[in-house]
Parts: structure tokens; C-alpha cells; sequence
């Protein structure tokens, strides 16, 4: 017999040596699992009078079965999700996405009852939000309202915290932000995110944002700002908890916001003001000065400086 | 780990949203059979431990990008054989048989016999040596058909080979071991291992 050679195959077939010998290929097929019950009845026949063949299907049997013996694997999950969510910023829990899915619930109501007072504001006094003369701000993503009559503002935050409550805790935050707004200095700001949920509670996309204040900003301030804000990782889940405010979680945001975030402002806050109004949008309250294809709601952010009116440009 | 096509994609969805419950779910179902894998590949669980943790890490960051047409096995596989090929470059391809021998399966009971310790440490040691006599081919296509049971035509696609040469390579390797067991190892060895019905 020719001595096998493992580097070049395993040299001659079987059937080379005669009647009864079992090619190797059935061997193969028996091993690829390929060989169907007619045929392998009449092999394992063959086989049982052929020693040296059966003898190797059981050698190469063990060998493989000895592949498939477990090995002590660590737990990889820990230590994986610890790396990616430095890396990356972070992980929700399933409770915290519960918990932002309350929030997104809650900031979409209180901007709704935003524009609603403004609306009910505007109509028991006309004039009041008169925008007219105050120019858009951030490319026309932005606009303002003024509360310099110092009415407005504890009015807003009287009637929305008057809906939110019914809410519950998880909408503590969102009472505290527009509750605050009232006494909020000029200049300081409070943000607003609101994350898409899909039908079982799920993210399906990019956060939304909503910047209250009294100053208008520019895209490049903003920017900037948030830059800085989405670098602050890690207090995500501490400012989640119940009596946690909104600015601290903004302050651990996982995720960058760039520009187009900031784009969605306005579609969102036309929508929550055909809530409120029931009405289409250009033709309605705050609108009939703003014509809603810029933003209803203020936007700023905490510690900036106004912008100098060279600065504030119409949208293009 | 049978997990069926439609919760492993549900997974994905909750940890791509940023569900580490999911992502950790997911990661505990693949772990085992990957680090199986990587371990029997490089022979040296050190390495394998970096290679599958930087290859979950690696597709959790890009998990947003899994088409889920395709396997997620197939896709982590390819990963970690990308870094699996960067350590062999880096490190020569050794088999640590200290280190493997002393890993544990589960079918090691806390207070067996030291004896019987001593022999499942050799068995590994000998299978880790037997795939070292094979060339890289053959060690990866062996490993993907018996201890991964992936289908002939799914190796033929990861090693983007034709499933004749898929063939070829697996039957040289199991030629080649079953040679190295016949010189190597005794019938009492070998029996150990067989879970399948012999024909005598």
C-alpha cells in the first residue's frame, strides 16, 4: 500500500486496490453528510466488510467529534459594551428608554400648550407677539418671542405646567424647564429633545430639539455649543431618573447634534401649532407675522451673548 | 445558539437604538461559538479573546450598517477573520497548550478525578496540535463545516472560494488530522471524543 501522504491528498483511491474496496469519495460523502439513506444502507454494507475503511470513517468520526467539544468561553458582554459606549457615548436601558419615551411625550405636550398660549396669548392681545420687527435668527431655523412685557413668559409656564402635569413624574422635568422659564435670566436657556418612538417603545431616529430662551442665536453659536454639550457624556442616565432635570440630561446626550437636528425644529413646531391651532399654519396667530416657515419658539442657549442685528440674517 | 433569524434582527434594531440589554443579549449569543472559533484558529486563547472582543466591538459600532438580508454570523465572522489575519502578522501562529489545555469545557465536573482532568487536558492539547498540522485553509474550512456546521455553500461565500475548492480543502484537512491522530494518539484517545455510532 502507498503510505498516505497528507501534503498531497491521501495518494491512490481506495477502489485501486481491488473489489470491495470503498472509495475515498464515498468516505468524503459520508462525512459531508451527502449521502442520502438508499445509498448509505448499501456503503455501511461495503463498509462493514472492508476493516480498513471503516476503521478510517471512525478515526476521521472521532477526529471531527473532538472539534465540536465546548471550550470555557468568557463572558465578552460586559467588557464589549463597555468599550463601544465609551467610544461611542453610551447606552440607553431599557427603563431609560421608557423614561425618554415619557419625556418625548411630555415636551411634545408642553410645546403644543406653548404655542397654544401664544396662539390664545396673541388673540386676547393682539399685537403682543408682534415678530415683525424682529429679525429670524439661525438661517431661519430660528426665530423669537419676545416676553419683554414679562406677561408672556409666567403665563406660558403657568398653563404649561397646568398640562403636563397631568403627565405624571415622568414629566417632572418638562414642568421644571418651562416652569422656570418665567424667572429664567436673560440669556440662560433651557432645551428641549424629542426623540422619535416607534410602535413598542423603540428610537427610530435622530433626536429632535427645542431651545427656549429669549435670545436668538446663530447656527455657528449653536453649533459650537452643542459640540460642547455632547462631550460631556455619562450623566445620561443620572439625570433620568425621577426629579432629574432635563438640562442635566441634556448635559450626558449620547448622541452629536449637527445641524440637521436643528433643521427639524421648525417642521416639528409647525406641527405642534396646528395642534394648537386647529388651523393651517400662515394663516394663524403667531404666523400671521412669522408665517411659520421659520420657528415659533425661541431659540438660545445657555450663556450666550445676543447677537449683534449685523449678524442676524433673513433665511435664504 | 438557536436563535432564529427574526428575534436576532429584532436585537439588532433594540441595540442599534442604543439598547445595551440587547446589545448584550446579542453579544452572549454569538460569543461562544466565535471564541470556539478564534481559539481553534490562532491556538492561543489570549489572542482569541482580543480578536473577538475587538470584533464585537468593532460591529457594534457599525451595527447601524448590517444589511439584514445577510447572516450576522457571517458578517462578525468576516470581521474577526480580518483581525485574526492582523494578529497572525503580528504573532507567530503558536499553539499555547498550557493555556488551551487549561480551559475548561463544560463537560469537566468541578471534582473529577485529577487524573481524568489530566487526560481531557491532553485531548485538547491534541486537537489544537492536530489543527496546527493543518494549513490555514484547511484549519478554517474544517472549523466552519464541523464545529460551526456551516453549509458548504456558506463557507464557499465567506472564504470566497468555489465550493469545489471548499471541498478539497476539507477533505485534505480531515485526512490530515485523522493521520496525525493514527500516529499520535491512541484508539482509547479518539473514543473519548466520538459521539457518533461507530461501524465495526
Amino acid at each position: 500500500m502507498k503510505p498516505f501522504d497528507p501534503a498531497n491528498n491521501i495518494g491512490p483511491g481506495r477502489d485501486e486496490f481491488g473489489p470491495g474496496r470503498v472509495p475515498d469519495d464515498m468516505i468524503d460523502a459520508i462525512l459531508d453528510g451527502e449521502v442520502g439513506p438508499a445509498d448509505s444502507k448499501a456503503l455501511f454494507e461495503q463498509l462493514r466488510s472492508n476493516p480498513d475503511a471503516s476503521g478510517d470513517l471512525n478515526a476521521t468520526r472521532r477526529a471531527i467529534g473532538a472539534l465540536r467539544q465546548p471550550v470555557d468561553t468568557p463572558d465578552f458582554a460586559d467588557r464589549v459594551l463597555e468599550t463601544v459606549g465609551t467610544k461611542r457615548g453610551g447606552w440607553l436601558s431599557g427603563r431609560d428608554r421608557r423614561r425618554i419615551g415619557f419625556g418625548r411625550i411630555a415636551a411634545a405636550a408642553a410645546v403644543v400648550s406653548l404655542i397654544g398660549g401664544m396662539y390664545a396669548f396673541e388673540r386676547a392681545r393682539p399685537g403682543t407677539l408682534d415678530l415683525s420687527e424682529r429679525p429670524n435668527a439661525v438661517a431661519g431655523l430660528a426665530t423669537q418671542v419676545s416676553d419683554s412685557s414679562g406677561q408672556l413668559g409666567s403665563q406660558l409656564a403657568s398653563r404649561t405646567q397646568q398640562e403636563v402635569q397631568c403627565l405624571g413624574d415622568s414629566a417632572f422635568s418638562v414642568v421644571k424647564l418651562f416652569g422656570e422659564r418665567a424667572e429664567a435670566e436673560r440669556g440662560s436657556a433651557r432645551v428641549v429633545f424629542e426623540w422619535p418612538f416607534g410602535d413598542e417603545g423603540e428610537i427610530t431616529g435622530s433626536p429632535r430639539m427645542i431651545v427656549l430662551s429669549d435670545q436668538p442665536v446663530s447656527a455657528a453659536s449653536l453649533a459650537e455649543q452643542f459640540s460642547s454639550i455632547t462631550q460631556q457624556a455619562g450623566a445620561a442616565e443620572q439625570s433620568l431618573r425621577p426629579g432629574g432635570t432635563l438640562e442635566r440630561w441634556i448635559e450626558g446626550l449620547p448622541k452629536i447634534v449637527d445641524r440637521d437636528l436643528i433643521a427639524s425644529i421648525g417642521e416639528f413646531a409647525n406641527s405642534a401649532f396646528l395642534q394648537a391651532s386647529n388651523r393651517p399654519a400662515p394663516s394663524a396667530g403667531v404666523s400671521r407675522q412669522n408665517d411659520l416657515g421659520s420657528m415659533p419658539v425661541v431659540i438660545t442657549l445657555p450663556g450666550f451673548e445676543p447677537l449683534d442685528q449685523d449678524e442676524i440674517r433673513e433665511p435664504e | 445558539m438557536g436563535m432564529d433569524k427574526a428575534a436576532e434582527v429584532r436585537l439588532i434594531e433594540l441595540a442599534v437604538a442604543g439598547d445595551n440589554g440587547a446589545a448584550s443579549d446579542l453579544i452572549r449569543a454569538h460569543q461562544n461559538s466565535l471564541f470556539a472559533y478564534m481559539l481553534r484558529m490562532s491556538g492561543n486563547p489570549d489572542i482569541a479573546e482580543d480578536i473577538v472582543q475587538d470584533a464585537f466591538v468593532r460591529v457594534l459600532l457599525n451595527l447601524h450598517r448590517f444589511d439584514p438580508r445577510f447572516r450576522f454570523s457571517t458578517w462578525l465572522f468576516t470581521i474577526a477573520k480580518r483581525l485574526y489575519v492582523n494578529a497572525m502578522q503580528k504573532h507567530k501562529p503558536l499553539y499555547d497548550s498550557d493555556i488551551v489545555g487549561s480551559r475548561k469545557g463544560d463537560w469537566d465536573e468541578p471534582n473529577e478525578p485529577t487524573l481524568a482532568k489530566e487526560r481531557d487536558t491532553h485531548a485538547r492539547d491534541a486537537i489544537g496540535r492536530a489543527l496546527q498540522e493543518l494549513s490555514p485553509e484547511q484549519r478554517e474550512i474544517i472549523l466552519l463545516f464541523h464545529q460551526q456546521e456551516w453549509p458548504i455553500a456558506l463557507i464557499a461565500e465567506y472564504t470566497d472560494m468555489p465550493e469545489g475548492t471548499v471541498k478539497s480543502h476539507l477533505h485534505r484537512g480531515r485526512r490530515r488530522m485523522r493521520k496525525y491522530f493514527e500516529e499520535h494518539e491512541s484508539e482509547e484517545f479518539l473514543a473519548r471524543f466520538s459521539d457518533e455510532v461507530v461501524i465495526q
